[in-house]
């Protein structure tokens, strides 16, 4: 089934793209058919509305503008009523001074006219009124040219062009002709900034704003006073161009247009109808189109919350389409990967769940035809691998048998194969002993020690058991159930549970060798394939057996030899040392000899002198002397006598010394005599001390004698002796010496201690230094020739291994050692009083 | 009426969408805190605070300026004596006042020499071209704008006034100041009126040092019938001595008349004091004075005072009456 694994696996990726694409595909149309119709009916809206919108903006801007135009020609027409007034009468029928006070009145009543004039029917200026200025009664000025009073008799009514007084503020010529033709003609001077208060009161949105202009595109009234007293020129405005052309925009369409202060607007006029005015009302874009863009905002709004509502209502009808599909494809692409116990699940009630109990009757049927398939195979592999173990087994042996000479593992290795690979529990190896014609147990599988170790003591030989039964007919020997046949195995075995056995004798060209045995706890008879294939694992084991035993004697021979080479270096190194040590103590004995010569002269010769001083002495006694020379002389001679006793000590010191020189070079061991312990060590001391002063300048050490009164005379060889000690005392300074170089300052003062001890009928010699010590590697093999620590050249390394052959081999005695490392170093000699002696017995003997 | 019910089924629909989606989104509510500093007004007045004070804070307040809260208005008044006005306009100058409204000629010009930094709002000044204090009307330039009083002009309706009133006078004394700029063109209107109106003038030069007494004294043994008086002139002595003397006295302030004058005919109150605050609001917005133009009255106002009349033993004439805006009795 694993092996499918990886196709599935593979199949993965593709599939699940598979499946949101169609997945994707569903949402994707649900939300595009929602979307598509909601977008249209929203745009559909949008620009309803905008119309709509426009459309309205449109009939209130121009109804606004029409309201404007309507109010200021009334403001004007108000004005023109009023002035009519005063062109009712007649001039015969008034004095001057009731017409003044009847235009007094009128300028109370109306604030706009600033100046009011009466001209009579011929043109003659018969009354001027003014606000600011004096009145003028009768002052015959004539206007009849004018167009003020021309066009007033023509038209009955005249608006004079709009002119800015005092180049500020903006006023208008009216002029009226009386109904009657004798009536004349009333002239009033209207301030235009009064119709700031009209214009002002018109609202337009929040931020427009109207405004009045001229035939000439001059500015009369807007809200900003300022402008009109600036006598602002209007026409650069693109919208009153347009109006001033004439073009003027139709009844239905708004142009956007650019105000004075830069912004967009929305532009509407109307002209104020008898004066060739244009009120404007404009109103920012921004402003108008707002509620357009709220319901833009709204409806984008609807659109979204909609996107979501199909986005969702899509997942929700896609899954419900896909689940299904998808769960069929699985289950179809897992029996067709394999997995026949694969059942699709779908409940959906439609086509899909008949789809998919097809696919689950399919899968099962394959089911059936696969088990079959798979039981035969299986068996067909057991086989084969069954023959795999063995011949892994096989070759496993063959490896232990090549790779090892260990006995023991390859038996061990065969045994437990063996056993393993026939089926039994338990199986060993026996070896024949050709000697005692004995089977000796070598391995075993599967026993617990406690049985392996009596079977171990259990000899089997020829013949009896099965184990000799089979070696002796030299063919392999089964018995399939030991209760009916106790008599063919040891009891040990029937006692550990075991009721059949199977033995293969272990043959080489017909000579026994052994015997391989494997145990079963249950009881019948082994295959033909066992036996056969412990034939195998018994000839294996031959070859492993005659292998070590091969090698057993090749080993054996090797290490003889080697002995043997061993032996023959020691005594050519211990040669070769002596033979070193002959020559030195011949060239010793040389120089010794030498020395003695003139040291007997000085000897001889100072302890002369001496007696000659005292003879001296003797003479001078004789001698009358004042006494102060007398005691000088004496004294001289005693420090005389003194210095050659001195000389004659030291003497006889280095003589001694020579004479130990003599005595220690001697060639071969001497002759052995009683000899005086204490004396021995402390002349060995004196040598060694000496000896390590005149090799190394400034050496010193401490040291301690501790000598038993008692320890009296042992027969030994001095020389020998001396030897070891010289040996030992040496090795001590050295010890000592490097212990108080390592210390590096430290407070350590070297110290070498020798002692006596008598023993009755033995003498004890300690030699003791607070140096070192001795590591325990190196205590081990301190007594082997050849071994030392000191550096290269330094020693032979034949000290120790000489001074124990001395003590031991020659004395009879023996040679101990007590150390601690970085402490101290102890050698205790013990030497038998009569040792020599026996020693030399013995050897003769 | 289309247009409305459109309105409101969209109101519906999108009460309907708001409480769809009122759930989702919450507006945010931004709240803009208002420029907290009051603004700084200093006012330079020639005479008594009030009616100034009063009319001008009835502009403001129409642009919704509350007294002392966004407001703050610095006063200072030469009480009649007009050498004390560079001292008071320097004061202003050094309470760095963001503007400052001087009322008249004398206190405009104080003001101007003061500062050439801070918008000066006249309210008003007469004849502020002719004075030199601004370069025209619709194009003021420099620091200086606001309100102009026709004064000027208005001198020669005073001669006519006079006339009118006392139909016998012949002699009019003029009295004006020498230190005010405007004087001249105020004498020249009135001499140049005085022929129309057949009517002989006494230019009459009144400071601040001179003893008024002896000068009145003169005046009245001189046969002069009336007295047309500067407005920036120290208001109550000419007053009471006017009436010592009996003259018959007309001016171009209404204060005038108020404080026992006879007559005065001038542009509105409003014209002259309250028309300052839109400009004082256009500068605190930001305009420039350069960019504002200088307004004129429009409305003229004619007060009498009876009791003045009845005083001086004046009958004044019905058609007087009718034409007085105003009649204090």
């Amino acid at each position: 089934m694993t092996d499918h694994a990886a196709p599935d696996r593979a199949d993965t990726s593709p599939r699940r793209e598979t499946r949101s694409r169609l997945f994707l595909k569903y949402v994707g149309l649900f939300v595009a058919v929602v979307c598509v119709a909601l977008v249209i009916n929203g745009l559909l809206e949008v620009w309803g509305s905008y119309r709509e919108h426009k459309a309205a903006l449109i009939r209130i801007q121009h109804e606004q503008a029409e309201a404007a135009a309507t109010k200021i020609s009334q403001f004007i027409k108000e004005i023109e009523n009023q002035v009519g007034w005063t062109t009712q009468l007649l001039w015969s029928a008034e004095t001057i001074e009731q017409r003044r006070f009847d235009a007094l009145r009128l300028l109370r009543q109306v604030p706009a006219i600033t100046e009011l004039a009466q001209v009579d029917a011929s043109g003659k200026e018969q009354l001027r009124v003014s606000r600011l200025a004096m009145d003028v009664l009768g002052s015959g000025l004539d206007l009849s040219n004018e167009p003020k009073f021309t066009e007033a008799v023509k038209n009955k009514v005249y608006y004079g062009p709009v002119y800015f007084r005092r180049e500020s503020e903006p006023y208008m010529t009216l002029s009226l002709a009386g109904t009657r033709r004798d009536a004349g003609v009333s002239i009033a001077e209207v301030n235009l900034k009064l119709i700031w208060d009209v214009v002002s009161r018109i609202k337009v949105g929040e931020r427009g704003q109207a405004y009045v202009v001229d035939a000439r595109g001059r500015l009369i009234a807007h809200p900003d006073i300022s402008l009109v007293l600036r006598n602002t020129d209007m026409t650069r405005l693109a919208q009153v161009q347009a109006a001033q052309r004439g073009t003027a925009t139709s009844e239905n369409e708004i142009p956007t247009a650019t105000d004075l202060q830069g912004r967009t607007v929305l532009s509407a006029f109307a002209p104020v109808a008898p004066l060739g005015w244009t009120v404007f009302v404009e109103l920012p874009l921004g402003e108008a189109y707002q509620p357009l863009m709220a319901s833009i905002q709204r409806s984008a709004l609807v659109l979204l919350a909609a996107l979501c509502l199909a986005a969702i209502a899509g997942i929700f009808l896609a899954r419900r389409m896909v689940v299904p599909i998808q769960a069929l494809r699985t289950g179809a692409a897992r029996i067709g990967s394999g997995d026949l116990s694969q059942r699709i699940e779908v409940k959906t009630g439609d086509e899909l769940e008949a789809l998919a109990d097809q696919f689950n009757d399919m899968a099962g049927r394959l089911q059936e035809s696969y088990t079959g398939l798979e039981n035969k195979v299986e068996q067909r592999t057991q086989e084969l691998a069954q023959s795999v173990k063995e011949l892994r087994a096989l070759g496993e042996v063959t490896q232990a048998v090549n790779s090892t000479v260990d006995l023991e593992t390859v038996l061990s290795t065969i045994v437990a194969k063996a056993a393993q690979l026939s089926n039994t529990e338990a199986g060993a190896i026996y070896v024949f002993d050709e000697v005692t014609e004995e089977f000796r147990l070598r391995a075993t599988y599967g026993l617990d020690s406690g049985a392996v170790a009596e079977i171990r003591d259990r000899h089997i030989r020829l013949g009896e058991t099965a184990i000799g039964e089979a070696a002796l007919q030299r063919m392999p020997i089964q018995i399939p159930d030991l209760q009916d046949d106790p008599s063919s195995t040891l009891d040990i075995i029937i006692r550990a549970g075991f009721r059949a056995l199977l033995i293969v004798p272990l043959l080489s060209n017909d000579q026994i060798i052994g015997a391989l045995v494997v145990r079963r706890r249950l009881p019948g008879e082994f295959s033909k394939s066992a036996v056969e294939l412990l034939q195998t694992f018994g000839a294996q084991s031959v070859l492993a057996i005659q292998n070590a035993r091969l090698f057993e004697s090749v080993g054996a021979r090797t290490r003889e030899l080697a002995k043997s080479l061993d032996d023959l270096r020691t005594a050519q190194d211990r040669l070769v040392q002596t033979e070193k040590l002959a020559s030195l103590g011949q060239l010793t004995a040389g120089i010794a000899h030498e020395i003695k010569n003139p040291l007997n002269f000085v000897n001889n010769f100072s302890s002369v002198s001496s007696e000659l001083v005292g003879e001296l002495r003797d003479a001078l006694k004789g001698v009358n002397l004042d006494s102060k020379l007398r005691t000088e002389i004496d004294e001289i001679a005693d420090m005389l006598q003194g210095n050659l006793e001195k000389v004659v000590q030291h003497g006889k010191r280095a003589d001694s010394i020579v004479k130990n020189m003599l005595l220690h070079s001697r060639q071969g061991s001497g002759e052995h005599r009683f000899v005086d312990v204490n004396a021995v060590v402390e002349e060995s001391l004196n040598l060694a001390y000496h000896g390590a002063r005149a090799e190394k300048q400034g050496f010193n050490i401490t040291l301690e004698k501790s000598f038993d009164p008692g320890a009296g005379e042992v027969d030994l060889f001095p020389q020998e002796i001396t030897r070891v000690l010289l040996n030992l005392i040496m090795n001590g300074f050295y010890a000592a010496t490097k212990r108080k170089a390592e210390a590096n300052g430290v407070d350590y003062e070297p110290t070498l201690a020798a002692a006596t001890k008598s023993l009755g009928d033995s003498v004890e010699i300690r030699i003791r230094d607070n140096g070192t010590g001795i590591p325990p590697e190196v205590k081990e093999k301190m007594f082997n020739p050849f071994f030392t620590t000191k550096p290269a050249g330094e020693g032979t390394g034949l000290g120790l291994s000489i001074s124990h052959d001395i003590i031991v081999k020659q004395h009879g005695g023996s040679i101990e050692v007590d150390t601690k490392p970085g402490q101290y170093t102890e050698f205790r000699i013990v030497l038998p009083r009569q040792a020599a002696i026996l020693a030399n017995r013995e050897r003769s003997a | 009426m289309a247009y409305e019910r459109r309105q409101c089924d969209r109101m519906r629909r999108r009460d309907f969408i708001a409480a769809l989606a009122g759930s989702a989104a919450g507006w945010p509510f931004v709240v803009r805190a208002q420029q907290t500093r009051p603004a700084k007004l200093g006012v330079l007045l020639v005479d008594k605070r009030e009616p100034f004070s009063r009319v001008f804070w009835e502009g403001l307040r129409e642009f919704g300026y509350i007294d002392g809260q966004d407001m703050q208005v610095e006063y200072r008044s030469a009480e009649g004596k007009l050498d004390r006005l560079p001292a008071l306009a320097a004061e202003l100058v050094n309470l760095k006042v963001d503007i400052i409204v001087a009322s008249e000629t004398p206190a405009v010009q104080a003001a101007k020499r003061a500062t050439t930094e801070i918008p000066i709002v006249m309210a008003p000044s007469g004849d502020p071209v002719g004075t030199g204090l601004i370069s025209s009307l619709s194009r003021p330039g420099g620091n200086v704008t606001g309100l102009s009083a026709a004064t000027s002009e208005l001198a020669g309706k005073s001669l006519e006034l006079i006339r009118e009133i006392l139909p016998g006078a012949r002699r009019v004394a003029a009295l004006a100041d020498p230190t005010n700029a405007f004087t001249r063109s105020f004498l020249a209107q009135i001499h140049a009126s005085a022929k129309a109106a057949g009517l002989e003038i006494q230019d009459v030069m009144l400071d601040g040092t001179q003893d008024f007494e002896p000068i009145f004294a003169g005046m009245a043994s001189g046969g002069v019938d009336a007295l047309v008086v500067q407005p920036t002139l120290p208001r109550a002595p000419i007053i009471a001595l006017a009436r010592k003397h009996r003259l018959a006295t007309v001016s171009g302030n209404r204060a005038f008349a108020d404080a026992g004058g006879l007559m005065s005919y001038a542009g509105s109150l409003a014209d002259r004091y309250r028309n300052a605050a839109p400009y004082v609001d256009k500068i605190l917005k930001g305009a420039r004075p350069v960019d504002l133009p200088v307004q004129q009255p429009t409305k003229f106002e004619l007060v009498i005072n009876l009791k003045t009349a009845k005083a001086l033993g004046i009958a004044v004439p019905h058609a007087m009456l009718t034409r007085a805006d105003e009649v204090i009795e």
